[in-house]
Formats: structure tokens, C-alpha cells, sequence
């Protein structure tokens, strides 16, 4: 069987699919990649259903064999080295890995999440429906755990398929964008004052920041009755605002219920741009009303459905005409037709 | 606190929803969540569960919110078997 051994990688290494639904009502998270626009991406570049299951690395990469056939793999998200037996390749485009070669991905340049996706996918078998691991709960991935060094990862096709290596354009981390809420459930848990430090000051990513929440530092949030509620539900992207009056965005392993005052709730299509901020970067709200998120949320569901059609053959291996304008070589070069220009 | 009347929907985000019975614990707003039925509903996708309330979560692209807390209210006065 060919499978994809690990030699090492960051500790919070795993797979994920879009998640495990259908089973909040008993508490269990749903999870699910952080960028499912980049896993979807890394999918479609080797022909995989873009929810297939790929190894999710946070900030760090990793060192992996593959062994006994061939395969053909793809990575997207967070930009990165990235090697085949030390030969460097690009990310954003499927390889085909021999029998024995040896893929090896540095640490993020920017941003947080990568994915690394399989043609086939892997032959593991999901749990409640998904292959997402939550760590908290042991539920999924491989054993219920991140990856560790030593482990096989068996795929279910023997060989990589034929024809041309794909590419996709590079997907925007948006590092500067504003991160687009709308307001409520219990936006009226706040004073005025207080909904407009929220939307008019600028919040960190903290150091407590994981696929459960991004707990931001800034400003406090002036609550007008008081901080605890009767728990109530908790949906990707709740923002929560406990006693310390900061924020709290829930992520993918978020808990299904929560006490806190939620202020608003982070618009879908932006929690991909959200995810990627490291602890220190800044994060400015900005409210939009439920339409307009809506019209968000469409826009960036027919991103995803386009990829396949963007996706281009890129047999050459030679760096496309967008690449080499942002390698900048022409910068200096003088039109012979338009003197002066 | 007074007995339930018609529950309210607050929007959470573009894609999911509180159906909320009250904002206390209390005998009569946890039956109405216990025996609410919203699931099953063209575009719900998911609803979750809390003494008080139920987080659905709906997909925008099948009807906006307007449609989506019009049918939820109706479905969440029904009571269940």
C-alpha cells in the first residue's frame, strides 16, 4: 500500500476535512480547516472533491517519505519552502512524488495554515462522519491525535494518476483587511460606548490564540449587563466578551455553547483571513448588516467553485507570466516601441 | 420571570441563527427549546441545543435571513410529539 510516512513535523500537525457536522446538539465540535478555501485549492490541483481530508500544518511544516507507489500531492495556504529530495518546488501547483522521495516544507513565511492535499486522499477511517481531528476531544484525524514522527499515513490510490501537473494563482491572506462582523446575538449586553471601542480601536492576536479562538487584547468592552449569560449557542466566528473586556473570536474547535455576552460574529467568508493572523498581528471590525455578509458569503462560495475551472496545466515547470512579473526582473527594462515610457 | 411568549431570532452572522425561548433557566422556556422542531427546514443545516436557546445554522445561500427567521418562528411556536 502507499502510504506517506512522517519523519517530523510541527506539533499541532493534522488532518482535516470541512468538518464534522450534525452532531453539536450533543456537544460535539464541528472542526474543520481553518482556511477551507486552501485545502479546497490544494484539493482541486490533484483532482480530489475540494473537502477531502489533507494534513492541515500549523505555522510549522515538516519532513514526510512517501513509500511503496507513486503520488501526486498539492500544497496551499500559508506560503512556504518547499522541497522534493531538496530540489526546490512551488507550492500552489500538484507534484508527483516517486516511490522514496522525500517531501520537506519549511515554516510559514506569512500567515498560519498550509495544506497538503493527496491525490485519493487518505485511506483513514473517519469518525462521526469526518476525518477533522479535534484534539480536545480525541476525535478524528489519526488515532484522535496531531501527527507525530513515525506515523503511516496509507492513501487509497497505489499510484499517482497521469497527465499535466496543475496550477492555481496564489490565494490572498488579505494580512491588512478589516475583519467584517455583524452585530449581535447580544449586542445589547453592551453600552454604546462600548460597541464603539469594538468597531473603532485596533485588537492584537494574542499568544492564547488556537484552532478553538483567537483570544484578540486591546481596548476593553464596556458591558452595560454584566459579563455572563445563560449559556446559549456558539457558532463559527462568535465573538465573545467575558469580565476582562476583550474579545474572543470562536474558531473551528469551538465548544457548541458558551456564557458570554456575544457582540457579533464574524462574517464566513472572512474567518479565513482571521485565521491567518499570528499572535501580534492587528485586527480592525468592521460591522456590515446581514445582507451584506450574505453577499460576502456567496461571493466567496463561488471562489471555491471556481477553482477547478482556474485550475491550469503547468507542464513546463518553468514560473508563469504572473510570477515573473513579481520577481520584478523587468523593473529597469526600457519599451523599444514607446521610448520613454 | 413571566411565561414565554413568541420566541425571538437573533442573527449570528450570515449563516446561523438563536431561536431563544428566554434568558433565564427556567421550567417553561426549556420545554419550548426541548420540544422545538427545527430541523427540517430546507436550508437548516445543523441546529444545536442550550437550556435556553437553539443555534441553527443555515445555508445563505438558501434563502436570506428574513425567510430563514419567518419560517423559524413558525416552526418554533409548533410543539413537538
Amino acid at each position: 500500500m502507499t502510504t506517506v510516512v512522517v519523519r517530523h513535523c510541527g506539533p499541532m500537525t493534522g488532518l482535516q476535512d470541512f468538518g464534522r457536522f450534525g452532531w453539536q446538539r450533543y456537544g460535539v465540535a464541528t472542526s474543520g480547516a481553518m482556511d477551507g478555501l486552501a485545502l479546497a485549492a490544494a484539493n482541486i490541483l490533484v483532482d480530489n472533491p475540494p473537502g477531502t481530508a489533507a494534513i492541515e500544518f500549523v505555522l510549522f511544516g515538516g519532513e514526510f517519505v512517501l513509500e511503496g507507489g507513486s503520488g501526486r500531492v498539492a500544497l496551499a495556504g500559508a506560503p512556504a519552502a518547499l522541497s522534493v529530495d531538496g530540489q526546490l518546488e512551488r507550492a500552489m501547483t500538484s507534484l508527483t512524488l516517486r516511490d522514496g522521495q522525500t517531501l520537506t516544507l519549511g515554516a510559514a513565511q506569512a500567515g498560519v495554515y498550509m495544506y497538503l492535499a493527496v491525490s485519493g486522499g487518505f485511506a483513514v477511517e473517519p469518525q462521526l462522519g469526518s476525518l477533522s481531528l479535534h484534539r480536545r476531544a480525541r476525535i478524528g484525524g489519526l488515532a484522535g491525535r496531531p501527527l507525530l514522527a513515525g506515523d503511516r499515513l496509507p492513501l487509497h490510490y497505489a499510484h499517482a494518476l497521469g497527465g499535466e501537473e496543475l496550477g492555481l494563482d496564489p490565494l490572498s491572506l488579505e494580512p491588512d483587511a478589516p475583519i467584517r462582523v455583524v452585530l449581535g446575538p447580544q449586542d445589547d449586553y453592551f453600552t454604546a460606548a462600548g460597541l464603539d471601542t469594538f468597531l473603532s480601536t485596533s485588537y492584537r492576536v494574542s499568544a492564547e490564540a488556537d484552532r478553538m479562538g483567537y483570544r484578540l487584547s486591546g481596548e476593553r468592552i464596556e458591558h452595560a449587563l454584566g459579563y455572563n449569560i445563560v449559556s446559549d449557542g456558539i457558532v463559527a466566528g462568535s465573538v465573545q466578551v467575558p469580565g476582562t473586556g476583550e474579545p474572543i473570536v470562536m474558531m473551528a474547535d469551538r465548544q457548541t455553547t458558551g456564557g458570554y455576552p456575544k457582540i457579533a460574529t464574524v462574517a464566513s467568508a472572512d474567518l479565513r483571513i482571521l485565521a491567518h493572523r499570528r499572535p501580534g498581528a492587528t485586527v480592525r471590525f468592521q460591522s456590515v448588516d446581514i445582507g451584506e455578509a450574505q453577499g460576502l458569503a456567496r461571493a466567496s462560495a463561488e471562489v471555491l467553485a471556481s477553482l477547478s475551472s482556474r485550475a491550469k496545466p503547468r507542464g513546463s515547470g518553468l514560473p508563469g507570466n504572473e510570477e515573473l512579473l513579481a520577481l520584478n526582473l523587468a523593473g529597469s527594462a526600457v519599451d523599444a516601441f514607446e521610448p520613454g515610457s | 420571570m413571566s411565561a414565554p411568549g413568541q420566541p425571538h431570532v437573533l442573527p449570528c452572522g450570515d449563516a446561523a441563527v438563536t431561536v431563544e425561548f428566554g434568558r433565564e433557566i427556567a421550567a417553561a422556556v426549556n420545554a419550548l427549546a426541548l420540544d422545538a422542531r427545527l430541523t427540517g427546514i430546507p436550508g437548516v443545516l445543523e441546529a444545536g441545543s442550550t437550556y435556553r436557546s437553539l443555534p441553527v445554522v443555515y445555508d445563505p445561500d438558501a434563502l436570506d435571513y428574513v425567510a430563514r427567521k419567518t419560517a423559524l418562528i413558525g416552526r418554533a411556536g409548533e410543539r413537538g410529539p
